[in-house]
């Protein structure tokens, strides 16, 4: 068994704002400050992996859902994890053994060390996304079956929902809730077991998002940086270059997704010169390189400040910023049927499709990994329908 | 005619300039250094002297580092307002040491807005004013208001302000709106800094004014981090906008000296390398960056790169990589204060960074015209000539997981042409 320390917390924050793909934001330093104390205070999490745990446990993801930059304007009070803890358990009438990560991405790679340590329960080391996707059913749990629902939220106003709804809709429910409650609320959703998250999560995700933490805070420099991720999570680099064009609404909008899609063109400097644009709705989707597709969601497509290597977001850049477009394979479960119907490019309105990893990538969970999902296990866990086990 | 001088330490160091050429330096040190100087510089200028600048954030960095007798900084309290009061200490403090240094009291209170306006909760004016008395009876003299949605509703801030300066009419009150940004405790950096300062700045902008009679009726300026210049008043009312001024400074000295618009600056100063930009005729900044006191501030500061001369003379093409031109400015240890001659030249500027919604692409370009026509607004006030306000930047950004329609909009605008 693992632990994760209040020294883990700088690399775990640096991973996650990685995996963000474009979406985090560096301003988390209150909620990094808190957990921090959080663990001096009370120990180290245990970090624990799905099998560790008796099968049956009680467990449920936590995570944020809404915007970083409401929660840097609106911080948490500190009582949430707890309160949205405790709200789904008297729904579902059982008390939880362990809790796991949404998506081990932003600030929700700490939310649920957070929840952990105020519940004083061991994480499990899984997510249900290995990056960060903007709707709550874009889950590797909904690709296997399992349901978001009952989920409970508490917000920073003290506002509680518990919510029984189908996927869509609980959707939209909660995203109605989270635009009058301040801009975010925490969640505590996907009820399940142990034994089922071995399965249907991506095992592995928060030691991954620590590891890639390390190689971006370590590094001596970009060079450097670029060796050392492509030796732990297979990265390349599409170009370095300026932001040369930010544009916004280049492309209808399905009104499901939260915000307005953007465009940002970057000319790259070296010869022969290229111009890289990239397509965003909350991450960064897609990566076209003078025109052709170089990488596509589920790729994880992520900034980096070509002077630093700190990583860069789409809020942050203006025109004239100097960025490198790095990309990072998914999980694999991403790259399945079934994985590019739900999170491929059509499913975000581009008509491509999804061929798997562009430039023969290989995955980011390749090693170390625990049993992975797989297709036959999807199948067998959409045959049994999508009801939560722990009810 | 212009002069520009940096104060730092005990020194002085000045320039009178002529359009972009130094006629005269003069560097002189003591208490009365800045008399020295402007008279050094003054006297013998061909022409009348049309405007003095001050560049003072070594001064002020000193003051927050190693408070003295004369520059020292006063302790705060701070008043929070947000829906609910933070249930573990950790929230309830800033999570900068230093900043939690010169805070000796905090209380939070009920209210603020969410990023879109609407309020949040009901604002609890009588515990607020109990909590500026409680302060007051601790000896503090100083108080930040900090209210979460502050920058699109500043409201809250505002009543706090006129009830607690109703109740206790000696408190010094410094509002975190005043100085922009998006983030709690990016403005609760600034307002805090801002109060604790504010006497200080006080005491020395009255000391400058002082010297400055010498010259006659000449505005005196003061160099701002963002590459630009504020009045004396303003900087009295926000001493953190002169943080980071140094360097901002430094990089327009340089690009001015060489007569360049567009300019990568590589400063070599002992085995230390700090490499920046120039665009525009402006420094290249940005806001949210953590600066020298080691915090994060909302106000744009230049943006930066620092490493060795020896690794920067082994591998220039690597630290320069993407830089706007092939021949970048580097500059070594010199008689001339590069930084001097920068405040000499910098221009008012305005920098607005907001949330707005924005149903369509009309609407966002109508908030952006807004938005800049208030920063444009910001710079005609700063006593320039009319129609010389131009936009040096206006970005607009959609904020992820929210409200589809959602923006943050930055504009900065500045006085000048290009040279």
């Amino acid at each position: 068994m693992n632990v994760v320390t209040a020294e883990d917390l700088p690399a775990l924050a640096a991973g996650a704002h990685l995996l963000a793909s474009g979406a985090g934001r560096t301003d988390i330093d209150g909620v990094l400050h808190w957990l921090s104390a959080l663990l001096c205070e009370r120990g180290p999490v245990p970090l624990v992996q799905p099998d560790e745990l008796p099968s049956d446990t009680a467990c449920a993801a936590i995570g944020l859902v809404g915007s970083v930059t409401a929660l840097a304007e609106l911080p948490m009070v500190g009582d949430e994890p707890l309160q949205v803890v405790r709200a789904l358990e008297a729904r579902l009438d059982t008390a939880l053994g362990a809790v796991a990560a949404l998506d081990a991405a932003t600030v929700n790679a700490l939310t649920p060390v957070a929840a952990a340590a105020s519940l004083g329960l061991p994480l499990v080391d899984c997510d249900g996304m290995g990056r960060v996707f903007p709707l709550i059913h874009q889950t590797s749990f909904a690709l296997a079956g399992r349901s978001l629902t009952p989920l409970a939220a508490v917000g920073a106003t003290a506002d509680t929902l518990v919510l029984d709804a189908t996927p869509e809709r609980a959707e939209r429910l909660l995203r109605a809730a989270v635009n009058v409650s301040g801009g975010w609320m925490l969640t505590a959703i996907y009820p399940t077991t142990a034994a089922r998250l071995l399965s249907a999560g991506i095992v592995g995700s928060i030691s991954r998002a620590i590891a890639v933490g390390r190689a971006l805070l370590d590094a001596a420099d970009i060079d450097d940086l670029t060796m050392r991720l492509k030796a732990l999570v297979d990265s390349r680099v599409l170009g370095t270059g300026r932001i040369v064009e930010l544009e916004h609404r280049t492309r209808p909008a399905d009104i499901g997704h939260p915000a307005y899609p953007s465009s940002i063109v970057v000319r790259s400097r070296a010869e022969p010169v290229r111009s890289i644009r990239l397509e965003a709705q909350n991450e960064l989707l897609l990566a076209l390189i003078d025109g052709a597709v170089a990488a596509a969601v589920p790729d994880i497509i992520c900034l980096l400040d070509p002077q630093d290597g700190h990583v860069l977001d789409v809020e942050s850049v203006t025109l004239g910023t100097e960025v490198q477009v790095v990309v990072v394979p998914a999980a694999d479960v991403w790259y399945t049927p079934q994985g590019l119907d739900l999170v491929g490019p059509r499913s975000f309105g581009f008509p491509l499709d999804g061929t798997g990893r562009q430039g023969g990538l290989k995955p980011m969970f390749r090693r170390d990994s625990r049993p992975r999902h797989d297709l036959t296990d999807a199948v067998a866990d959409l045959d049994q329908g999508g009801k939560a086990e722990v009810e | 005619m212009r002069i520009g001088a940096r104060l730092s330490g005990r020194v002085v160091r000045g320039v009178l300039t002529d359009g972009h050429r130094v006629l005269r330096q003069s560097t002189a040190e003591g208490a009365r250094a800045l008399h020295t100087v402007l008279r050094e510089l003054g006297e013998p200028a061909p022409r009348r002297v049309c405007s003095v600048t001050l560049e003072v954030s070594d001064l002020l960095v000193e003051a927050v580092r190693h408070p003295r007798a004369d520059l020292s900084v006063t302790p705060v309290s701070v008043l929070r307002v947000l829906p609910r009061t933070p249930q573990h200490v950790a929230l309830t403090d800033h999570p900068s040491a230093t900043l939690r240094s010169f805070v000796l009291h905090r209380a939070t209170v009920c209210g603020g807005h969410d990023l879109f306006g609407t309020p949040l909760a009901p604002l609890d004016v009588a515990s607020a004013v109990e909590a500026a008395r409680e302060a007051r009876r601790h000896g503090l003299g100083a108080i930040s208001v900090v209210a979460t949605g502050a920058v699109g509703a500043p409201g809250h801030e505002r009543a706090l302000a006129k009830a607690i300066q109703s109740a206790v009419p000696d408190m010094r009150v410094s509002l975190s709106h005043e100085v922009g940004g998006i983030g709690l405790l990016v403005r609760e950096t600034a307002a805090v800094l801002n109060a604790a300062l504010m006497s200080a700045v006080g005491r020395l902008v009255d000391r400058s004014q002082r010297a400055m009679r010498q010259l006659g009726d000449v505005p005196c300026w003061f160099a701002t981090g963002d590459g630009g210049r504020v009045s004396a008043e303003r900087l009295r009312a926000l001493p953190v906008l002169a943080l980071e001024a140094k360097w901002a400074t430094t990089l327009l000295g340089a690009a001015v000296l060489n007569g360049r618009d567009n300019a990568t600056i590589v400063v070599e100063d002992g085995a230390t390398c700090t490499i920046g930009e120039v665009r525009d005729g402006l420094a290249h900044v940005a806001a949210d960056r953590q600066g020298s006191l080691g915090v994060r501030l909302a106000a744009p500061q230049p943006v930066l790169t620092v490493t060795g001369v020896k690794e920067f003379r082994s591998w220039p093409e690597r630290w320069l990589r993407g830089s706007p031109d092939d021949s970048p400015v580097i500059v070594r240890n010199g008689d001339l204060d590069l930084a001097s001659v920068g405040a000499a030249c910098c221009e008012p500027t305005s920098w607005v960074d907001h949330v707005v919604y924005a149903g369509s692409t009309d609407e966002l370009r109508q908030q952006q015209r807004v938005t800049e026509d208030r920063a444009r607004g910001m710079v005609a006030t700063s006593d320039v000539p009319p129609g010389s306000e131009r936009i040096v930047e206006s970005s607009a950004t959609a904020l992820a997981y929210v409200r589809a329609g959602t923006y943050r909009l930055r504009v900065r605008a500045a006085a000048g042409g290009r040279r």
